[in-house]
């Protein structure tokens, strides 16, 4: 297999935006090849993710990312796997450039949902569960996140205190992301009074619905780039679990996490304890906690312990989630996977607020998940001299 | 023959819980799946489900889909049924003073249009 490199990437602002999916998607397209310096010619295919383009009524947004890029000759692909599509798109670059099909590729993930109503946006993320026999019954995304949560709690014992935790370190790191949706630090008191969504998840368990963009460039191994620093990625793997939450024997982790896990580790031939900061996907706090354990960070039970210890915090043992997260960059579902592997490349340079750089970005993982677990990608990326 | 998802709704409002059963390996479920899920095998047959299990997890949710906007707030529960399928359903009579309600029994109440409802025993 080929050696890949990130070698640029673009984020747009994420929040509640003026901007359509449209102008989103390009600026982040642009941002990532003007970082990556080359020639945008020298693309040879596009990898588009995007979940509810069917909400401004525009399918395929390949064509007209790569049309506005002068590059309307180059093949674009449409990419959905729920909040996972942005890692799913960067795992089929992944796939082409390390087996030598292409040797440059663009990957853009994007979303706009900020035009909806609640009710409207609650009805779309419902669909990415197993409608028949969960979404009928009016469990919403957080009440299957919070079905998982009330496992856990019962048992491992884990507070609400732990959950408050991640909602608080998240949000702090967030409030020194310029680009994150809510840049405000919240204390325990407020998060513990903050109302309940889906018990036992509070308004503050919860990411936001976000608009936003990310992109990055990828190239192999063979496109000839000098540079003193490269982002190496050492492994891009996926997996999969049982689509229907109560169809799994477990309901206190994601077994496609752990699978993915595996195969990344085995691919990189790294250890856990080789991996110097992770970004996770903390769509609710109790999924921060899961991703730590399946990853296999901390013991099963004992991951909200870590978290309400600091450990993840940004100058811990383990930084984790040190753009704010999902919770407060936010989460515009196509462009989180994306945006996770834009962090581990501004860590890695060190172009991110001093309040929140890692003190060694050496070897970054990222946990992107699917719904409630169907789909997960974990990626694993290293900085080259 | 085995039944289409399509069929679970109509069945439901008959209070029957439509499932499968694997004539290999003895399990049964509900979700409409091609295979066992358990074993692999295709020789699967319909199956009615018993009518009553215990709470696994449980969630009373106060934010909840436009539909079923007259009904909030109410509990979403998972269930393993006696026959240890598992099912998610609503669960009308709870009350917030009732505290953790996980491994309480329950019952089939009713199933409609707006899904699966169980009530505590």
């Amino acid at each position: 297999m080929k050696k890949v490199y990130v070698i640029g990437t673009g984020m747009t602002k994420f929040g509640k935006l003026e901007k359509t999916g449209r102008e989103l998607a390009i600026e982040a397209a642009n941002d990532a090849i003007l970082e990556s310096g080359i020639n945008v010619r020298d693309i040879e295919a596009t990898y588009v993710s995007n979940a509810f383009g069917i909400g401004e009524e525009q399918l395929h947004m390949g064509p007209i990312i790569n049309g506005s890029l002068g590059i309307p000759e180059i093949p674009s692909l449409s990419i959905e796997s729920a909040c996972s599509g942005g890692s799913a798109a960067f795992n089929q670059a992944y796939i082409a450039l390390s087996g030598g099909y292409y040797d440059a590729a663009l990957v853009v993930g994007y979303e706009k949902l900020s035009m909806n109503r609640t009710p409207e946006n609650t009805k779309y993320f419902a669909m990415a569960s197993d409608y028949w026999y969960e979404g009928m019954n009016g469990v919403t995304f957080p009440g299957l996140y919070a079905l998982m949560a009330s496992a856990h709690m019962n048992r491992y014992g884990t507070t609400e205190e732990m959950l408050g935790s991640v909602s608080i370190k998240n949000h702090m790191n967030g409030s020194y992301n310029s680009k994150a949706h809510l840049q405000k630090a919240i204390d325990m008191d407020t998060y513990l009074k903050s109302p309940v969504v889906a018990s036992p998840l509070k308004l503050y368990d919860a990411c936001p619905f976000s608009d936003g963009a990310a992109a990055i460039v990828l190239v192999n191994e063979d496109f000839n780039i000098d540079r003193p620093e490269k982002i190496e990625v050492l492994a891009s793997a996926r997996a999969g679990s049982m689509a229907t939450l109560q169809d799994r024997e477990e309901l206190t982790g994601i077994p496609g996490a752990r699978i993915a896990t595996e195969k990344a580790l085995k691919v990189s031939g790294l250890e856990l304890k080789d991996i110097t900061f992770v970004e996770v996907h903390d769509c609710f706090t109790i999924a921060e906690i899961m991703a730590l354990e399946d990853i296999g960070f901390f013991p099963r039970g004992e991951g909200g312990r870590a978290s309400l210890d600091g450990l993840t915090q940004f100058d811990g043992k383990l930084p984790v989630n040190s753009s704010g997260g999902l919770k407060a960059k936010g989460h515009p579902i196509s462009a989180t996977g994306i945006a996770q592997i834009v962090e581990i490349h501004d860590q890695m340079l060190y172009k991110v607020d001093s309040h929140r750089q890692v003190s060694d970005p050496h070897i970054g993982l990222t946990h992107n998940v699917g719904a409630t677990g169907g789909s997960v990608s974990i990626n694993i990326f290293k900085r080259s001299r | 023959m085995m039944h289409s998802v399509r069929d679970y709704a109509p069945a439901l409002k008959r209070g029957e819980l439509l499932g499968y059963h694997c004539q290999s390996c003895g399990r049964e479920w509900l979700t409409s799946l091609n295979v066992c899920p358990f074993c692999s095998s295709s020789k699967i047959e319909d199956v009615s489900l018993p009518k009553k299990g215990k709470i696994l997890a449980y969630t009373f949710q106060n934010v909840v889909p436009e539909q079923l906007q007259s009904k909030a707030p109410y509990v979403i529960a998972v269930i393993e049924l006696t026959d240890k399928s598992r099912i998610q359903a609503r669960i009308e009579d709870y009350m917030p003073s009732m505290g953790n309600i996980i491994g309480r029994e329950v019952g089939i109440l009713r199933g409609d249009e707006s899904g699966l409802v169980f009530r505590l025993s």
